[in-house]
């Protein structure tokens, strides 16, 4: 599954955390999809924090019709890449240090991922 | 000696962990978000995550998204539909910005089955939305003449077109006028701007009725005094329903992403980006 910014939200600590742990293959990318989609509306939360009601309405919807969330074939892939960098294009001019604020976001989102992970494994 | 086995996760207690981790998330966006969540709901626009709020089905998260995307991708919108989100998107408003451009580009491709937008190649207009006005014939090449023209009421301009003759009558017959002398970079650059410009292909949608059309960037123009800035040869003024003067109307502009030339010039319906091979091939001398 494509989200929206993928190339910038990389969970790599979390999927450390997940390979340390005894689990099949398949588990750990059920797993890894559930946390994916939890810091991926983290990150839809901040962007839609910077954005005036208007714009948050016409951000959802844009990314309702062609980018966002979706499972594609290649092709759908492709242009959805497009549309990624498309959307990261103009929300850079909208919102300031973007990025910066985006990877704090999935620091603070995987901390909390990996506190709950190290939690259960220690019991 | 330090044992390298790694702790053995319990699978389903960690699932149900996550999954609880992930309700309060969402539950957290909805109550954050809700009103504009369900103001799209009621416009017929879903979420992944608005799916999310009415399912616990987590687990089931991609046949959901699946679900919401094939709908999405399929289904095109009812003309009232169309215009009316288009229109939403414009309420009365006299300039876009890059989000609004780039939210009705990825409708309209959607709707027309084109690859649509406001930036191509590193270029983009000075506007995509702003009046039209109602342009003469142009001459198509040296011994053309305004009889040999459909809607010959429309008359025919003095002097040829900026970009001089047309490499066929459909051309002409599907030509807008957009102000290029008013990009940033024309003064400087035009020896490399004028033959990317020259007969590129363009989207001209009417939002008042929902009517679109495939033409060429066949002119420059109109002048900015004149309170407009497209300008469209009478084939188009006529298909799309727009009249110059008092009752002059909006439409908007956006370039059409077409490097094997596939897209045949005229009006736009559903199945236009399946259909005839363009007859604006430029003839090799």
């Amino acid at each position: 599954m494509k989200y929206l910014f993928e190339e910038i939200i990389q969970i790599k600590t979390v999927h450390l955390k997940l390979n340390e742990m005894d689990l099949a293959n398949q588990e750990k990318e059920e797993l890894l999809e559930i946390m994916k989609s939890t810091v991926h509306h983290k990150v839809i939360d901040l962007i839609l924090s910077e954005l005036t009601d208007e714009e948050k309405e016409i951000f959802l919807e844009g990314i309702s019709t062609g980018g966002g969330f979706s499972d594609m074939d290649e092709q759908s892939s492709r242009s959805s890449e497009l549309k990624n960098r498309q959307y990261l294009s103009v929300l850079r001019d909208r919102i300031n240090n973007l990025e910066t604020k985006i990877k704090e976001k999935v620091k603070e989102a995987e901390e909390e991922l990996i506190l709950l992970l190290a939690d259960q494994t220690s019991r | 000696m330090k044992s390298n086995k790694k702790p053995k996760g319990n699978y389903q207690h960690l699932k149900k962990i996550l999954q609880d981790h992930h309700k309060k998330t969402i539950h957290e966006f909805g109550q954050k978000h809700g009103k504009i969540l369900d103001k799209l709901k009621s416009k017929g626009v879903i979420l992944a995550g608005a799916a999310i709020l009415v399912s616990t089905m987590i687990a089931s998260t991609p046949s959901i998204v699946n679900a919401i995307n094939s709908h999405s991708k399929e289904e095109r919108l009812g003309l009232g539909n169309l215009i009316s989100r288009i229109k939403s998107i414009l309420n009365g408003k006299k300039a876009l910005d890059k989000i609004q451009e780039e939210t009705i580009a990825q409708t309209l491709s959607n709707q027309f089955n084109l690859k649509l937008s406001a930036n191509l190649q590193g270029h983009r207009l000075n506007e995509i939305y702003g009046y039209i006005g109602a342009e003469q014939h142009l001459r198509r090449w040296p011994g053309d003449s305004l009889q040999k023209h459909d809607l010959p009421q429309a008359g025919i301009a003095p002097l040829r077109g900026a970009f001089g003759d047309f490499d066929n009558e459909e051309q002409e017959k599907y030509y807008i006028a957009v102000q290029l002398h008013e990009l940033p970079n024309w003064n400087n650059s035009w020896s490399t701007l004028k033959p990317w410009y020259q007969f590129r292909k363009m989207f001209v949608y009417n939002p008042d009725n929902g009517k679109g059309m495939v033409v060429v960037l066949g002119d420059s123009g109109p002048a900015l005094w004149t309170g407009k800035t497209f300008g469209g040869s009478p084939e188009v003024m006529h298909y799309l329903e727009r009249v110059d003067g008092s009752q002059k109307g909006k439409v908007i502009v956006l370039f059409i992403d077409d490097p094997e030339n596939k897209i045949a010039l005229g009006p736009s319906s559903e199945d236009f980006g399946k259909s005839l091979l363009s007859t604006s091939l430029r003839e090799t001398p």
